[in-house]
Parts: structure tokens; sequence; C-alpha cells
């Protein structure tokens, strides 16, 4: 339900206007702003943050030496840190294995947050995990709401007929049982991240276009469109200066506080056997391995904790910093609090 | 609203309050494999199996845990003829199906001629057709769907001729040829009597020639063997909802009266459930996936029981094949200069084989409960020889045929090949990352993907002979030593065949074996097969863990059968 | 708005439709030897995949395919359910039950708790309970399910010993097994606590009570946080409306205004949500079932498109298509009645 900022905002400085004010007051908003600054610089700077435990894929491709790969990738002034911040080969995406025993290991000097059953390095996994998080996040949102945008403005734009079949297309796709289309796209299509990435855009979108189609209805009916019209506008005019920036504006600030939720469909797929390939640097899956090792032997319980409590916190403050955040940029856009 | 979160709570207290386990004469077991049919002849999964050798019966069956003694079951003794191409069973008298039914030849004949007949594409029946009428498919896929009468008759009398009744408790085998694996393969759980009487009068096949053709490949899963039991086996089906099978004991069973008296077989998907129905003794026995679960979160459980034995092994063997010259255009598994016939350089197969550390994969994966093995055939068969040599990890070895291969080109330009494994399956996903961090360590020119294939991509990319390499293996279906030699090692063998393996030495010894009768002369055969394919390094055969049965501890009689897809008998348990 | 709603209605074969043209041509992009996955299972299959292919038709053409699926679609047929060896409409007859059973115990208590603590967390604006209330929400909306499922099996079947797992306790199912068979039980409706009290049997009915126990506890847990956040959310926005200064400005006590008057109003987003939540409930909620052992539609489902059975597949996709449809209409005809701006024409 979305909460459309009904009147035509005057134009104001961002940092003067009392949405900013009423969101900076707001401590949670704080609070989850920084949450998800912290994993935006630990994704943007992952390979300077694990270059002492790079595999040996991920090196040969970036060429840099096992030796010199501390110097070299913590040091800004170098090329090959821009290379692998900017651009890394895939092969850094894919976690070290240190040994294949797929007993877990409690954390050490070497692996501070433990290695996961099958030798996996946690803290490698979660650092490139927040990668993966963004970009799946990201990319998911972006191509579900140009999508949704697309179809949500052409049936509020239109109407009549266009809108009558667009919306029962939408009503369709919307009907779809969505984990199950995901789980069909994936398994003929391969278990790659773009799969999944687009599988899941595509179940997603309707709620997009629905929430745009409303947001336009609404916008239609305000004084000021009236207004306009009444002074003779074109009505295409009409539409995208004033009924579509004010109905878009909320609706791509509130998709993309979905962002976090998008690794939880992930973690799903990675339950079912059908998230990224293993060894993927990805929360989800990691929590999938750690999966049979949530209890431990008899007598110690938790003797495994460090396999399971680290993926899952990052997914829940991933999450959690991304809601914060959502909540307050809702009740800072709210005209009414 | 008080009011009704205190009502809720006390509910859930009241209703909390526990059970007491499960009862003496029940037995209850939780695995994860899906049932997939209760019918003999359309039965070819451990799941499926487990129910069928407790429900139904065959001529004869294992002793025990034994692979090598046998007891007599339906029948009570037997005769072969005719240098071992008339098998005469003489049939046990007084015996009943669960229908009340009384068990003679004409059963047993419609039985065998039933799978004959239906033989489906996914079943076993092509194992028996094999011996019994020289095809090892149905009629229509046999001969095609539009082959003459006259064609479609020569068929049915082979299956006529080769299956018939001297009276009414003797049966009559009549094989194409002499066929030593025969026997063996009567053992198996599908090979089962069912009740003609009882299964015609629900609208299975008439056993007759009017309708066969009609039920030559037809959807045995829609039919009603598929889903209801009549059989002389001393269990009796209650109830198979898709999900779990509940059975009680069958009280006119010709046979000694079975401790347990009801059991529920359960699909529990996932490990951890299982694990905690076993401590809490909702379980009688669970299946445990590994021996790290077992050894981290099974011993030392009050009131649980782990059987083992360094000498439990299934009946299966593992290799990794190398595909001698990969097929199909685009092909996504080797490099675009790489040469389609790498494999085919014997330097480069035992280059690889040197690479595979046994000692590593046995001492991590399995925690040291794991048999290395020579050939691709399980140790407790005719004709293992472990004397054969195992190639070792040895790097230095494996840079000495790697600079040999190809000439010495191989080495200077390298290669980018892609390892493959079915998704989900961990030892052979290990395999393959071992292999690759050990092949790219020798020369950086040296590229090796792995990638995980999901089941459908598996079987494409397979049957199409895309594969450069991969580890595979498979489980016995009769206890004899063909079913592993012929599939692996012969050129048109069922897996052999997509390596393009072509090695006329080998598929002369491989056809000889077959033919010969005398077990000693066999054993030596497969000894030399096993040697050959080492020094050709054919495949690289790999470690397989050691089997492992866990249970509450008043379970009594377990023992360990690798035949048995259940690994014991229901009816040879008990419980204090 | 009747004959809006008979029009919706009669689109829904349209919208089964293309559900189904669209999964059977996202189907035709694997090759015959991929499409047999359902039917081989083991590396002994294989050596007869071609006969195999043959033998079930699976190579060919897509319109031919698809024709034969719609003609025995359209003769009530919906075909045969490799992954549960028994026809489809079969598998949803006795699937949907298992389903249904926990989304009727889990779906009123997820409704009432989380509109209790959103309608909390609202009145409590900013205050300590507030936040409390958010970020346990947010935490257990983002614990992986399966993750809070296996600790709930661990900790209270596994330590404590409490409630059970599967749908009964193995003896107790042994028996109505067999007195099914003996004519003695009748499976009515497939709903083990209705089925127990049409029996008489207070037994069946609390046992089958007690295994529910724990998953609904899950899905409690896990959707009804979303639910809190759309609650508290709603609440907010009418606690700031005109009409609620005005009965406070009438000097109506805070508990008339929130609870008659604010929540009421609040309450209409979170229903047409819950609608929503319901229907996806129904279909199934693959992880709670798998960790709990409840073989419903998730479960099957999850299975059918992991091995691409293509008639389970269909038939779960129409199925549940039918039902989010049904509730997507509703929550429009919804709409309609709250907010008179929008209209269908």
């Amino acid at each position: 339900m979305a909460e459309a900022t009904l009147l035509k905002p005057k134009r104001e400085s961002f940092w003067r206007s009392r949405v900013w004010k009423r969101f900076r007051r707001n401590p949670l908003a704080i609070v989850g702003a920084s949450i998800v600054l912290f994993f935006m610089l630990v994704a943007i700077f992952a390979p300077a943050l694990t270059a002492d435990r790079l595999g040996r894929n991920c090196l040969r491709d970036l060429g840099v030496s096992r030796t010199e790969a501390v110097k070299v990738l913590r040091n800004p002034l170098n090329p090959k840190f821009w290379q692998a911040t900017l651009h890394p080969p895939p092969s850094c995406y894919k976690i070290p294995r240190k040994g294949y025993s797929p007993i877990p290991k409690p954390p050490s000097k070497k692996y501070p947050l433990g290695i996961s059953g099958g030798g996996y390095d946690i803290l490698y996994g979660l650092v490139w995990g927040s990668r993966s998080a963004f970009y799946v996040g990201i990319l998911v949102i972006s191509v579900a709401l140009l999508i949704g945008i697309v179809i949500g403005g052409l049936t509020g734009y239109l109407g009549g007929w266009v809108d009558n079949t667009l919306m029962r297309f939408t009503d369709a796709v919307y009907a779809f049982p969505g984990l199950v289309l995901v789980m069909v796209a994936v398994t003929i299509f391969g278990r790659s991240l773009t799969v999944i990435m687009l599988a899941i855009a595509i179940v997603s979108w309707p709620t997009y276009a629905r929430m745009l189609r409303g947001n336009i209805l609404k916008v239609k009916a305000q004084d000021f469109v009236d207004a306009a019209r009444a002074l003779g506008a074109p009505p295409l005019r009409i539409f995208f200066k004033h009924v579509l920036p004010n109905s878009i504006g909320p609706l791509i600030i509130l998709a993309s506080l979905d962002i976090g939720s998008i690794v939880l469909s992930v973690a799903a797929l990675s339950f079912l056997g059908l998230g990224p390939e293993v060894g993927f640097a990805d929360w989800g899956q990691m929590v999938n391995f750690a999966r049979r090792w949530i209890v431990g032997p008899p007598g110690e319980p938790l003797k495994y904790w460090y396999t399971w409590v680290w993926p899952g916190l990052a997914i829940a403050l991933f999450v959690l910093g991304w809601n914060l955040l959502g909540d307050a940029v809702r009740d800072a856009l709210d005209p009414r609090s | 609203m008080r009011k009704a979160l205190g009502l809720v709570v006390g509910l859930l207290l009241f209703a909390g309050l526990a059970l007491a386990a499960v009862p003496k004469d029940t037995y209850v077991y939780m695995t994860y494999g899906d049932i997939d049919t209760l019918d003999p002849a359309q039965a070819y999964d451990t799941a499926s199996l487990q129910i069928i050798e407790n429900v139904y019966e065959t001529l004869f069956t294992y002793k025990k845990d034994s692979l090598t003694e046998y007891e007599p079951l339906l029948a009570t003794r037997y005769e072969i003829k005719d240098g071992g191409q008339t098998y005469i069973f003489h049939l046990r008298k007084g015996v009943q199906f669960h229908s009340g039914n009384p068990m003679t030849c004409r059963d047993a004949e419609y039985s065998f001629e039933r799978i004959l007949v239906t033989n489906p594409g996914d079943g076993p029946g092509w194992f028996f057709a094999e011996s019994l009428i020289g095809y090892d498919s149905n009629a229509k896929s046999a001969l095609g769907e539009n082959a003459s009468p006259a064609e479609y008759e020569k068929y049915w009398q082979l299956i006529d001729k080769s299956v018939e009744c001297d009276d009414l408790y003797t049966l009559r085998f009549t094989l194409v040829k002499p066929d030593p694996t025969f026997f063996a393969k009567l053992l198996y759980a599908g090979a089962a009597i069912v009740d003609s009487k009882w299964a015609i009068e629900h609208g299975e096949w008439s056993g007759t020639k009017k309708d066969w053709l009609d039920w030559a490949g037809k959807d045995l899963r829609q039919s009603y063997l598929h889903q209801h039991v009549s059989g002389t086996g001393p269990y009796k089906l209650v109830k198979w909802d898709g999900e779990s099978v509940v059975a009680e004991a069958f009280d006119k069973y010709w046979g000694k009266k079975p401790a347990i008296k009801k059991v529920l077989i359960q699909i529990v998907k996932e490990q951890a459930t299982r694990i905690e129905a076993l401590k809490r003794g909702d379980a009688d026995r669970v299946t445990v996936n590994d021996w790290a679960t077992l050894e981290s979160q099974i011993r030392g459980l009050p009131g649980v029981k782990i059987w083992s034995d360094p000498n439990w092994a299934r009946a299966a063997a593992g290799v990794i094949f190398f595909n001698f010259k990969v097929e199909g255009k685009d092909n996504p598994y080797l490099g675009k200069t790489t040469p389609r016939d790498l494999f085919g350089d014997v330097n480069v197969r035992k280059a690889f084989a040197h690479l595979v550390d046994q000692d590593a994969l046995i001492e991590e994966l399995f925690l040291g409960h794991g048999v290395k093995y020579t050939m691709a055939l399980p140790p407790s068969f005719l004709g293992y020889d472990p004397t054969i040599p195992i190639y070792e990890f040895d790097p230095d070895k494996a840079e000495m045929y790697f600079k040999k291969a190809f000439g010495g080109k191989l080495w200077q330009e390298g290669f980018e090949v892609t390892i493959t494994y079915n998704q989900g399956n961990t030892f052979r996903q290990t395999v393959a990352e071992m292999l690759k961090a050990n092949v790219e360590e020798i020369n950086p020119k040296f590229r090796v993907n792995v990638r995980g294939l999901q089941w459908p991509d598996y079987l494409r990319s397979a049957r199409n002979k895309m594969l450069p390499i991969w580890p595979l293996g498979w489980v016995a279906d009769y206890a004899d030593p063909d079913n592993f030699i012929h599939p692996f090692y012969h050129s048109k063998g069922a897996l052999a065949k997509r390596q393009n393996l072509n090695i006329p030495e080998l598929d002369k010894l491989v056809e000889e074996a077959r033919a010969t009768v005398d077990p000693k002369k066999r054993a030596e055969i497969y000894k030399r097969i096993g040697r050959l394919a080492h020094d050709l390094a054919v495949n690289v055969p790999l470690p397989a863990q050691q089997a492992f049965i866990v249970t509450r501890d008043n379970l009594k009689g377990v023992y360990y059968n690798p035949m048995r897809s259940g690994t014991f008998l229901w009816k040879d348990i008990s419980k204090e | 708005m009747l004959t809006y709603a008979i029009r919706r209605l009669l689109q829904l074969p349209i919208v089964l439709f293309v559900v189904s043209v669209v999964i059977v041509g996202l189907l035709q992009f694997l090759p015959p030897s991929s499409r047999a996955a359902a039917y081989v299972k083991s590396e002994q299959q294989l050596a007869h995949l071609d006969e195999i292919i043959k033998q079930y038709n699976l190579d060919a053409p897509f319109y031919v395919q698809y024709w034969t699926w719609l003609k025995n679609a359209l003769h009530g047929n919906l075909g045969f359910s490799r992954v549960d060896k028994k026809p489809v409409l079969e598998s949803i007859a006795t699937r949907l039950p298992v389903s249904a059973e926990l989304v009727l115990y889990a779906f009123l208590p997820t409704l009432l708790f989380s509109i209790w603590l959103g309608t909390l967390a609202a009145i409590h604006r900013d205050k300590f309970l507030d936040q409390l209330i958010r970020v346990m929400a947010v935490i257990f909306w983002s614990l992986p399910t399966f993750v809070l499922g296996i600790a709930l099996v661990a900790v209270v079947y596994g330590y404590f010993k409490l409630f059970g797992i599967g749908r009964l306790p193995p003896e107790l199912y042994i028996q109505l097994s067999q007195q099914e068979a003996a004519g003695q039980f009748h499976f009515y409706t497939g709903l083990l606590t209705l089925d127990g009290l049409l029996n008489g049997r207070l037994d069946v009915t609390l046992a089958a009570l007690k295994h529910l126990v724990l998953p609904t506890i899950t899905l409690v847990l896990v959707l009804g946080a979303q639910i809190v956040r759309v609650m508290r959310s709603s609440m907010l926005d009418e606690l700031g409306k005109d009409y609620v200064r005005t009965a406070r400005a009438k000097g109506l006590p805070e508990k008339v205004v929130y609870y008659k008057h604010a929540r009421r109003n609040a309450l209409i987003p979170v229903i047409t949500l819950a609608g929503l939540m319901f229907a996806f409930m129904l279909n199934g909620v693959v992880i709670t079932e798998t960790i709990f052992n409840l073989p419903g539609l998730g479960q099957w489902a999850a299975n059918a498109a992991l091995q691409l059975d293509q008639p389970s597949i269909l038939g779960f996709a129409l199925f549940t298509a039918f039902i989010v449809a049904l509730a997507n209409i509703a929550v429009d005809l919804l709409y309609a009645l709250v907010d008179p701006r929008i209209r269908y024409e």
C-alpha cells in the first residue's frame, strides 16, 4: 500500500527538506543506513579484505602471485587493486576450500570465523557473499521494476481494453506459483546466478506493475491534474510531466528497499538444492552448508554454532538494515506524520 | 485476547505430553528415498525393492549376509541341464498368496513371462530378457512399432518357450545359450512370483497371447500391481499412500513366523529430522548419509547402536571415466583448442590417474572408513583381483606422463577441460575439485573447470557423449561380475559406450567371460581384464565408503547383505 | 460490482490457459533426453534412455504434447504424476488436506498474533516497545525458515521431547492404516483432526494436533513477522487521519480511539494481504513441509520442479493459479469497497 506523495512537491534542496530532517532524527533510520553502508563497504573492498586468503584460480586470473597478493591488492595505487575491486574474475566468487573434510572446524587465527563443512572458509564466503547479495538484489529489483514500470505505466495511462488485457496478463503471472516457476527455470537453464536472478525478477514484477497502476490512478484523480487538464495541457504531456513522476518516485524508493529480501529467496532456493553452484560465495548457500550442523554431537549441542550463526547473522543484518531504512524512508516521505 | 492465548498455551502443553517409544512388535524405519513402485516387473531402485523383497518372494535367495551361499525360498531345489542352457526348479508346495490363492507353477510362469512381455525401458527386465530370449527390450522397442505380425509372433514364441511348466510344481527355463549369470539374476528381488489369478482378475495382462502385444512397454505405473500386492512374502501390504508404507505380518505365511508384526517405512527427507526421531525413539532405524555425520552427531547417543564392520561394502563400484573422443558441436566442456581426443592418449589418462589422492579421499571424506578398488568390481565379487596395483598419488610421475603426451605438445600448449559431476553428490564433487587443484598445480597452462550438472542436463550430455571426464558409479543389479565388467569395460557396455572406449582386446575378454560357465576360469579372465584396464588406465577406480547401519539398541538380528535393498530382511530382526 | 466479479471469474480460464502454455513452452527448451529426468533415476536406466524416450513419447513436438495434454485436461484428466506415482488429481486430493490442515491451524494465530503486535507497535510508536517489536519482526522474517525449523525440531522435539514430526506418531499411523483396511476407520476429509472427531477418536485428533504445533509455530513466526509490519504502518496511517483527531478532540478515551476506531480501519489492507497469504500457504510451504515431514502440496511441487515432471508441474501450477486468482479477485473487490475512488468499469 504505497504512500504516494499526493501533493506535487515544491522544488527545494534535499538537504534542507523536511523529509531529510525527519529521516535524520530517526535513530532506527541511522542504524539501518549504517548497516547497509557497512555491507556496501565490505562488498566493495572484498578483494582487499580477503587478499590474504584468495583462491588459486582467483589469483591466477588476476595475474597476482600469492606472496605479493596482500601488498598489491591492498594498495589503491596499484592498478591490480582497481581491477580486483571493479571487475574481479568470476573465479574469485568461488570460496577456496581448506581441505575436503565434511566436518566443520572451529575459528582459528587464520580462519577467524571458522571453516564450514566441506572446508569452506566462512569469512571468505561472508565477505564475497555480500557482493553477490548486492549484485542479485540490485539486478533483480531493476529488472522487475523495469518490466513493472512499462506494464503498469501502459495500463495506467491508456486504460480501457489495454488496461484490461495487460492486467489479466499481470494476474496470470501473479497467479503463478512463483517458487515453482523459478525452480523449473533454474532446472532447465542451469544454476547460474543470472538465471536465478532473471527467474526471480520475472515472477516478482507484477507487484510493482500493480502498485504503479494504483499510484497512477490515485494521482490522476488529484486536483492538480484536473487543473492542468483544465488549462488545456495535452494528455501525453500531463502524463509524463505530472502523473508519471509523482507515481514512479515513491515506487522506485519502495522497490529498492526490497533488495534485502531477495537474499531470502536465494536462500530458499539453496535449501531446495537449486541455489547458485556449490562453492559459490552466497549466504543462503552457506546457511545451507550448515543445515546438518545445527545440532552438535551428544553432550555438545552447540559445538558447530559458527557454521550457521555467522551466515545467518549476515542475512538477518542485511535484511534488517534494508528494512529499517525502508521503514524510515516511508515514514519520512509520509507528509502526515 | 489474553484469555485466548492462555487457552492455546494450555492446550499445547496438554497435547505435548511425551509418548512411549515404538512398541516391541513394530519396526519403524525412516529413510529418504522415494518408493517408485511396488510392481516387481517395474521396480529398479532400492527404495522400491526394499519393500518388494519383504512382501514378495523369489525362487531362491541369499543366506543371511552371504553372497555366495543361497537358500531355497519358493523353490525347494533346482537342476542345471544342457551344459547350462536349461534350469529346472522344483517349487514349494502348500504356499499361499496374501489373497488366499495357492501358489503353483502357473504363477511362476506368469510372473517371468510378464517381465518379458512388459519389459519397460526404465525397469530391470532387460537382464532377464538378455538371458532368456536374446533381446534386451520389449517387443515394441526391440522390433519397432510397425514390425510385421510374423516378427511379433516369433518374439512371442521366444517368450512362451523360454519359461514353461513341466507340471504344477516344476518350472523350466530354456536360455538362448549357456549363461553363467542366470542364477544370480533369479535372486534379484524383482524376480518375484506374483499371484497370477488375482492379477488377471484385477486387469493385468491375461497371461495369454491374446493381449500380450498391448502390454509390451505399457506404463506399468498406471496398472494394478503398481499399488497393490499379493505375494507370498512374510509381510503383507496394508497401505502405501505414495510416501510411507505400512505392512503387517501375513498370518498364513508358509515359513517361520516373524517376530516383528508391524512395519512402517517412512520417507523423511531431512536428515536432521530423522536423527531427532531416532534420538527420541520414534524410529527404530534411520538412514544417515555419511561417516562424518555418524561420527560427529550419532556416536555416543544413548540408546542408539551403530552396526559396522570393515568388510561391509555396498555391491557397487565407481570410477573416473575418460572420454576417448569427445563429441558434440560447441561442446562447453572442452577448451576451443584442446584436442577432442585428449584422453585418447594413454599418457594423459595415466597422468590424471596419478593425481587422484585416494588416501586423502578416504581420510577426509570417509574418516578412514573406506575401501580402495583395484578395478571396477565390488571386492566381494567373483574375479576381483586385489593384487592389481593402484595408481598412487604422485605429481612427479604425472608431470612425466604429461610431458610425454602428444609428443610433448600438450605440455607446451596446455589444455582446458571440464570435470562434471551430478549435482548433489558430494563425493564426486570432491574428487573433481581435488583433481582440478592437483592438475592445475602441475602446469599453469592446464586449466580444469569443475561443474555440477543437474540430472536432466547430465542425462543429455552423457547421452551425446559430450562429457570429457566424469566420476560415476553404479550399484549391482545382481551378484555377478558381468553386471560390472560388461558396462564398464566393453565397448558396447552401458557406461563404457559413453566414453567411446574401443579396445578390441578388452571386448574379446569380456565376451569370452560371458560364455565361460566354469567359475574358476571366469575369475581368471576377469583378473586379466582388470590388469589390462589398469595398464591402459581405461578408467580410475575410486574408493568407496564402508557401509553401516544405525538403529536403536534394542533391535536384534541386524546384518548386512549388500544385495538386499534394506540390507536385511524384516523377518530376520526382533526387538527386546 | 457483481458483474465485475462475474466477468473476472469468466476470465479465469484465460489466466489458466496462459499459465499452462507458459509452462509447457518453457519445458520445450529441453531436449527429450533431459525431459526423461523424471523417468530415469539411476545410471543403470541410462543405458535404455532411447527406449524410455520412445515409450513415454517424450520426443513428440511441442504442439502435439500440449494438445494431448489439453484434450485430456478438458476431460478432467490432468495426467499421471511421475514424482507421486499416481494421477495428478489424486495427488492434489491427498496432499491438499495436509497443506490445508496446516494452514487452518497456522493462519488464525498468525493473523491474531501479528495484528496484536502490529497495533501495539503503532500505539507506542518510536518507543522501546515499538523498536523491539520491529526488530524482532525483521529478525524472524529474515531468519531462513529452515534454520528456525531445524532448531525447533532439535530443541523442542528432540531435547524437550515435546510434540512430534510427521502427521501422526508411527504406531498410531500403523493402527489407523490397519483399521482403514478393515473398514473401521475412514479418512473422510483427509484432515486428521477432523477425521478423528468424525470417527469418534479423540486420541487421533489430539495426536494430530500435537504434530501440528511445531510447523504452526514456524509459520506463525515467519509469516506473522510480515503482517506485523503491514499492520503497524497501516495503523500509523489511520492514527494520523482527521477522524482520529476528531475522536480525540471529542474526549473519547485513548483505548476506544485505538481499538474501536483506528484499528478497525487499519485492518483493511492487512486483510487483503492476509487473503493472498492464505492462498500462498495453501499452496504449500515447501521448507516447513520438508523439515516437519508433512507430505503436502509444497513438497510435491518442489520434487516435480526438480525432476521436471511435466504433468505434476502443470497440475500444481493450474491449481495454484486458480486459488491465487480467486484470492486476487477478492482483494480487488475489497479495494473497490474500501476506496470509492477506484472504479471498475
